[in-house]
């Protein structure tokens, strides 16, 4: 989402640029009217007659069946989805998404970004008897942040019994996990060989 | 409690801080004096600050005016490796203890914790 963020933007000063361009060119036109701008009139400048020429055979090619129309067609798909890309990126969401612990119109909110408390979960949920790696924990919260689920992906030792496994890493995560109303879910996979529990 | 800033040598014109700035810089003290609290943090467009008068930054701390005669103060902190909740807590009861010894009033106090370091802090 950042990047496309970026890139709606760049697109924006781009776009912006090539609009200022235009009315340069529309207001060279009005002045041509009144006073004859000779080779300098824009359509002379870049040689617009020898560019219809050209768009005009590949306009022609289009028309036709064959390899330049399917080009055509799969550059146009690839148009929509840019364009579809851009509206994400310059509609979708801005603000942070914070995990709400508490939240209060009297007295203002407590709250934290994902990847702290993400950073916090793994690090407790590493303390776990027969826990030997665990993957970046995740959360699926609800729109407002105020509950919503911990997702764990845990590796264990072949002699460490899966279910006891997440019982000890929820509880060990349940300092996070309750207050800020998240409810731990814990996926148990067995880890490579050679990994030791921590 | 809420210090003014120096008075600028020469010819310069001192100028009191206004009340939202001294309440800025208040906070933002307080806010990193709490144990387990180890910085503040000014966003990643680096917007979240208050420009105090003299042309310094106080990043992580925000005051605003709100409609009924006091500041809404919003702080963006990075905490060490302790529970958030009792933290955030603290750090809302410090700002409202300092605020009111200055005799500002501070209507809600707004806490984000951006990121955790480890270590005791």
């Amino acid at each position: 989402m950042p990047l496309l963020r970026t890139v709606a933007r760049l697109v924006g000063v781009v776009w912006m640029l090539v609009l200022a361009l235009f009315g340069l060119g529309v207001a060279m036109y009005c002045v041509d009217a009144l006073v004859g701008l000779g080779s300098i009139r824009p359509d002379r400048l870049l040689h617009l007659p020898s560019v219809r020429d050209h768009v005009g055979r590949f306009l022609d090619q289009m028309a036709a069946p064959g390899a330049t129309a399917g080009l055509a067609l799969l550059c146009g798909l690839g148009a929509v989805l840019l364009g579809l890309l851009l509206l994400i990126g310059l509609l979708g969401r801005r603000r942070e998404r914070l995990v709400i612990l508490e939240q209060d119109a009297e007295t203002g909110v407590i709250a934290a970004r994902r990847r702290p408390l993400a950073e916090m979960a793994r690090a407790l949920a590493e303390g776990a008897d027969g826990a030997t790696s665990i993957k970046r924990p995740r959360f699926a919260l609800s729109r407002a942040g105020t509950r919503g689920s911990l997702k764990l992906d845990v590796a264990r030792t072949r002699t460490t019994d899966p279910r006891e496994l997440a019982t000890a890493v929820q509880t060990a995560v349940e300092p996070i996990a309750e207050p800020f109303g998240l409810r731990p879910r814990v996926r148990i996979r067995l880890g490579d060989s050679g990994d030791r529990a921590q | 409690v809420i210090e003014q800033p120096r008075r600028p040598g020469g010819d310069a014109v001192w100028r009191p801080e206004s009340e939202r700035v001294r309440l800025a810089r208040a906070a933002r003290q307080t806010a990193l004096a709490v144990r387990g609290v180890s910085a503040a943090d000014a966003g990643p467009a680096k917007l979240f600050f208050t420009e105090a008068g003299d042309g310094t930054r106080l990043d992580g701390v925000t005051c605003i005016a709100v409609s009924s005669d006091g500041y809404e103060v919003s702080l963006r902190l990075v905490a060490g490796l302790v529970p958030l909740k009792p933290l955030g807590e603290r750090v809302r009861a410090a700002v409202l203890r300092v605020a009111h010894i200055a005799g500002i009033d501070v209507v809600r106090v707004s806490v984000l914790f951006v990121d955790v370091t480890e270590g005791v802090v």
